[in-house]
């Protein structure tokens, strides 16, 4: 609860109007070049690590919904180099014991960290406390003990601040890499699209390629010409065709050139049979 | 310039020669249709742009504002404009747009845009290219054609020449003006695919 008397203080109007302070924007970095090929490289390396895992995760997905048939890998291994050079047994051991290296590692390195750090304990406490009854090596002892807790101290540190750099860090490399990859694929496009030699290569191969379907309908259309006849044909029992009635030779040039457009005086003269 | 087969595919009843190119031969019916499809796509493509223009154009203020203007000089003048917008001019339109399409491409080359991309040529029956009269009377005569079910483009099947009734009466050709030649795959697919519906039909009738 406020005081009463404070609620009905009259508002000073000078300070009423002044806005509630901001947070003060936070300082713009000067370019440091190395700093800048560090965050590139680091956002490389990560969003390239991104992109491999997700196609490797593609991968494995792919060869488990559709094995691979079982003779054709085999035929395969055989034929390899390594399937031909090395013994089967041989390499298969080395196979097996790169797997089974790869699980005792992620098994067993928390266990033997642990019984490490019982064995050490088990060793330098009778140790210790033999030698912290020596004046001499005793102070020592805490001496080294108080150092060994200031670096450690300082490492723990040195540790968080590694972390609060990876934190600030991270998103801002992964945002230059994306942007440069991006940029890259953009510029070499561009210049690529500006060079006349990439531009008739591309209006060739379209134009080629158009041409092919444009070649293939007319082929298929022409067929279905001939196709379609026949049916109607034999569905009206009409004998089928001995051969395509060819068309006067008049008739075929015209088709060959573009043919000539009709005189008003000739077409009078002919009538333009109509 | 043709030869005939005496085994395979050109033996099946369907087709009995294979000529080396049909070009200058007269085209058939689904070269034509195709031809046909693709204009009539161009006309409404090109009519139904046109239409909108319009509609968008008669919409703008300025123009309105010019509409009510000469209405109150002229009582009733917006009338033609309200009918501009309607579906019945739209139709005229079109229609009037496609003749004006058939005639000029007629006249001029003797090929529409359909007919073009399809390798195809509309010439007279001595081989010249049409004038303007001739061209309005074969487009006119699309409508005889398709009146009775369009049975005067299906002429084309069943006729030596490969003629419907608008060529007839207009006394014109339309011929494969570029290298024309059968695709073997798909024509021995399409005859396989017959003869199996046939054999079918016959072991079905004997089973019967």
């Amino acid at each position: 609860m406020s005081d009463s008397s404070e609620v009905n203080k009259p508002v000073d109007q000078n300070t009423a109007l002044v806005p509630a302070p901001d947070r003060p924007p936070a300082p713009i970095e000067p370019f440091n070049a190395l700093r800048s090929t560090t965050r590139l490289l680091v956002g490389l390396a990560l969003v390239g690590s991104d992109e491999l895992l997700k196609r490797l995760e593609m991968l494995e997905r792919d060869f488990d919904a559709l094995p691979r048939d079982p003779e054709e890998l085999a035929a395969r291994i055989r034929t390899s180099p390594t399937g031909q050079h090395i013994p089967d047994d041989i390499r298969h051991a080395l196979i097996g014991l790169a797997f089974e290296l790869q699980d005792q590692v992620r098994v067993q390195t928390p266990r033997l960290l642990a019984a490490a750090d019982q064995i050490i304990g088990d060793v330098t406490r009778p140790a210790q406390s033999v030698l912290n009854r020596i004046p001499i090596i005793g102070s020592l002892s805490k001496s080294l003990g108080l150092q060994y807790d200031t670096l450690q101290k300082r490492g723990e540190v040195r540790l968080q601040r590694w972390i609060a750099i990876g934190q600030r860090e991270e998103a801002r490399s992964r945002v230059l890499a994306d942007q440069t990859f991006t940029q890259i694929v953009d510029d070499v496009i561009g210049y690529l699209a500006d060079k006349p030699e990439v531009q008739d290569l591309i209006m060739g191969q379209t134009t080629g390629l158009a041409g092919e379907v444009l070649g293939e309908v007319r082929e298929r259309t022409v067929s279905g010409d001939s196709f379609l006849e026949g049916i109607v044909r034999s569905v009206l029992r009409k004998a089928p065709r001995a051969e395509l009635p060819p068309p006067s030779t008049e008739i075929r040039q015209s088709a060959v050139k573009v043919p000539e457009r009709p005189l008003v005086a000739s077409s009078a003269a002919k009538g333009d049979q109509l | 310039m043709s030869k005939t087969r005496s085994k395979g595919l050109f033996s099946t009843g369907i087709l009995n020669v294979e000529p080396d190119s049909l070009q200058g031969y007269y085209a058939g019916f689904a070269s034509r249709a195709v031809a046909i499809v693709i204009d009539y796509t161009i006309i409404f493509l090109v009519g139904a742009v046109s239409i909108g223009a319009i509609s968008v154009f008669l919409d703008l203020a300025t123009v309105q504002r010019f509409i009510q203007w000469v209405n109150a000089i002229l009582p009733g003048f917006e009338r033609i404009f309200v009918w501009l917008t309607s579906a019945r001019f739209a139709a005229i339109f079109v229609v009037l747009l496609g003749y004006a399409y058939f005639i000029f491409f007629f006249s001029t080359t003797g090929q529409t845009i359909g007919k073009a991309i399809m390798g195809l040529r509309v010439v007279t029956t001595d081989g010249k290219r049409m004038g303007v009269k001739r061209s309005f009377i074969r487009t006119l005569c699309y409508a005889v054609s398709l009146a009775p079910l369009g049975l005067g483009f299906l002429w084309v099947l069943g006729e030596d020449r490969r003629r419907a009734w608008h060529d007839k009466i207009a006394h014109t050709y339309v011929l494969y003006v570029w290298d024309a030649r059968y695709e073997e795959n798909f024509l021995r697919n399409a005859v396989y695919q017959l003869t199996k519906k046939r054999e079918a039909t016959k072991v079905g009738k004997a089973s019967k």
